[in-house]
């Protein structure tokens, strides 16, 4: 034991970078451990169940798996941008955005889309349903009136994806 | 020397890194697992022991929210649970129900934890202050008035140790009663204990409680709603617990049965536990038992006011419930509209669209991983993203102006309704004056000559009956029109007709005597009661500032 520490006395700074290393091995470790723990890959994919991995999107997958759009659309096809680097940033933004929300706060039953959310999802309506949708979509209310918002698709196709929680 | 200040900073750095991962990795944890978790009920629990902190250690986030009633306070433009007087609020309402204890205190309830307690309080439960406040005859309330006030009502039917009314049965336990007879034998006794509760005073009935339970509103004579009131001990699953409902309901061609009370889905049930109470009813008979004037309200149907006229009819031609009250000045036989919640929102979109009262008064919500019923039973107005936008996808505000929306036309139309019966009442108190100079009456002892002035203006009288009903079923039901808008506009229209009539009709009936009068047509202002001071803390105190203004506002049609 005394020979132990006799060998820290002698090389401190050996011994303070020893213990920084095991240090960091442990968090980076303990982080590994919790991203997958938390299906961390997951959230790469495209697949619905990543959503459901947050007991508060149960009722929204539910709804979708009862959905005309289950066999040709997934979630992300809707609610992230299609380009490559859109799509990248928008996963990270919502990541952070997300896990702060389930960690630190109590959430809603009922969600209220953002309108860059709202904005994702008509580009995404027209980008599958554009060659017959796209004259018709314009033809209504400027954005940003006071009495009502410009008709979205989703305005009278409430339950294309999800009855709720939009 | 600078390297060690280097490691230490880095070493920090990593301590706390290294206890953030951990705090989440134990959230994760912690929510996955509260996913799987449902309630056991390891605790038992029975219908003799109401006390709700033994049922909520079952559920403790339920019970958390169901005793949040007891602190929380909202006020909502027409309703909510600050105890304002209405009677200060609205004071048309005390000439209207002049010579009935309504129109010596009448407050906004508070929530549900209050229930019993609101109702020990009000001076309309005060023998003394009621005699010494024009009311000289009045005796006390009957038991009937506990059914819905208290959580203890299947105790005191079951429980073997309130001897005092399962013995020597009163008459009326002979009736055929769907919600005890589908129990056979084991419902007899508790018919028995029932009928008698209904007739003997309220406070004996209390004391009973008291006697056995102590005074405290959490398992006490003070407890207000209950766990038991709308769940089973043995599987907490929904069920009624009233008779009168159940009765009402079996008349109407549903099915009563013996564990949850009547045959229904979990949907159904959802309203039904809150229909047992929020409705109209009346105490027939000398054991005052608790009656739904329901028959002619079909089953599966929305209701109409006309179902009430029809059944009043025939119980004031056959003698056996002629009124609640006689008017004081005008003699009018009045029957009172309770809180007809059930029979008013079976006519409004939501519930013909199959939404049940817990859908928007206790809104599902999230504690932690879990979806909970809110048990903080109150206006949706308190959590307008729970009760509406489970369904609606407009914004808080857009909703919110809804509901504005309706409530200030119906306040609106109401006062106008105010105003044509306060005109009738005072045209008919005119012609009262009139007629007892008369040569016909002048002559007779007072009595007399009161029935024979009465029996003279019969008509008028009627119409006064008929436009009150009206009024009271819209200014008692407690949305303020909102449980069903269409016919709450239907009903204030009708007042108003009815009121105009009785006008017309008493103009007619003084002919007859040669008698003619200028008819109102813009009543006096009613001057608004004093506050009553033995109240303690808000409990008839007088609207704000806020509600003041929202009254003004109405009656300027200062609204969008």
């Amino acid at each position: 034991m005394s020979k132990i520490i006799d060998k820290i006395k002698k090389y401190p700074s050996t011994f303070a970078a020893l213990l920084l290393i095991v240090s960091f091995g442990v968090v980076i470790g303990h982080g590994l451990f919790t991203f997958v723990y938390a299906k961390g890959f997951s959230y790469m994919s495209d697949d619905p169940l990543a959503c459901k991995n947050c007991h508060v999107m149960n009722q929204v997958y539910e709804n979708w798996m009862k959905g005309g759009h289950q066999q040709v659309a997934t979630c992300n096809d809707c609610h992230v941008p299609h380009d490559f680097i859109g799509k990248w940033m928008m996963k990270a933004e919502s990541g952070l955005h997300h896990g702060y929300a389930v960690t630190f706060k109590e959430n809603p039953v009922s969600f209220t889309a953002t309108p860059k959310s709202k904005k994702i999802v008509q580009d995404n309506c027209i980008r599958c349903h554009g060659d017959y949708a796209a004259f018709s979509v314009d033809a209504t209310q400027k954005a940003g009136s006071s009495i009502s918002e410009p008709l979205s698709c989703i305005s009278c196709h409430r339950q294309a994806g999800h009855a709720h929680n939009f | 020397m600078k390297n060690k200040a280097l490691y230490v900073v880095a070493f920090l750095i990593a301590v706390v890194l290294g206890g953030a991962m951990f705090a989440l990795f134990a959230d994760i944890g912690e929510k996955r697992s509260e996913e799987k978790s449902y309630p056991m009920m390891l605790h038992k629990v029975s219908d003799t022991k109401p006390d709700v902190r033994e049922w909520g250690k079952n559920f403790p986030v339920q019970y958390d929210s169901f005793i949040g009633m007891e602190t929380f306070n909202i006020e909502t433009p027409f309703a909510g649970s600050v105890p304002y007087s209405k009677l200060i609020r609205w004071p048309a309402s005390t000439v209207f129900w002049d010579g009935y204890a309504f129109s010596v205190d009448y407050n906004r309830p508070r929530l549900h934890f209050y229930s019993q307690i609101d109702q020990i309080e009000t001076m309309r439960n005060n023998k003394e202050y009621l005699n010494s406040h024009g009311l000289p005859n009045f005796k006390g309330q009957p038991g009937a008035c506990v059914n819905c006030h208290t959580g203890h009502l299947t105790a005191i039917m079951v429980d073997e140790d309130y001897t005092k009314l399962h013995e020597n049965p009163v008459e009326a336990s002979k009736d055929p009663m769907p919600f005890f007879d589908v129990k056979g034998k084991d419902g007899q006794k508790e018919k028995a204990a029932w009928t008698k509760m209904n007739s003997i005073p309220y406070f004996d009935v209390m004391e009973m409680v008291a006697n056995k339970h102590g005074e405290d509103p959490y398992g006490g004579s003070h407890l207000g709603s209950s766990c038991a009131d709308c769940h089973h001990p043995d599987d907490m699953s929904l069920r009624v617990t009233r008779p009168a409902f159940v009765n009402a309901m079996v008349a109407r061609g549903y099915e009563a049965d013996a564990k949850s009370g009547l045959k229904a889905t979990r949907q159904e049930m959802r309203s039904y536990v809150c229909m047992q109470c929020h409705v109209e009813y009346y105490f027939a008979g000398k054991d005052s038992t608790l009656t739904f004037p329901w028959t002619k309200w079909p089953k599966d149907e929305p209701f109409k006011i006309e179902m009430f006229d029809e059944y009043y009819d025939e119980m004031y031609e056959n003698g056996k419930f002629p009124q609640d009250y006689k008017h004081k000045t005008t003699d009018a036989p009045i029957v009172k509209m309770q809180h007809s919640e059930a029979e008013l929102s079976s006519t409004g979109i939501h519930a013909r669209s199959g939404v049940g009262c817990a859908d928007c008064h206790m809104p599902y919500k999230r504690s932690g991983a879990q979806k909970v019923t809110s048990h903080l039973i109150t206006s949706p107005f308190a959590d307008i993203t729970g009760s509406c936008k489970t369904c609606h996808m407009q914004s808080e505000e857009k909703l919110k102006e809804r509901i504005d929306f309706i409530q200030n036309r119906h306040a609106y139309s109401l006062r106008e309704c105010e105003n044509a019966l306060l005109s009738l009442i005072q045209d008919i108190t005119t012609a009262r004056e009139e007629l007892a100079n008369h040569p016909n009456f002048a002559s007779l002892e007072a009595d007399a000559k009161k029935a024979a002035i009465s029996e003279a203006l019969k008509g008028s009288l009627w119409n006064q009956r008929r436009a009150h009903m009206r009024w009271d079923f819209a200014f008692s039901e407690n949305s303020y029109g909102f449980h069903g808008p269409d016919e709450a506009a239907r009903v204030i229209g009708q007042c108003k007709e009815y009121a105009r009539k009785g006008q017309v009709e008493l103009a007619n009936e003084l002919k007859a005597y040669d008698i003619a009068i200028t008819l109102t047509q813009q009543a006096d202002e009613v001057q608004a009661p004093e506050r009553i001071e033995l109240h303690k803390g808000d409990v008839g105190s007088v609207p704000s500032d806020r509600l003041q203004k929202i009254d003004q506002d109405v009656k300027n049609l200062n609204f969008f």
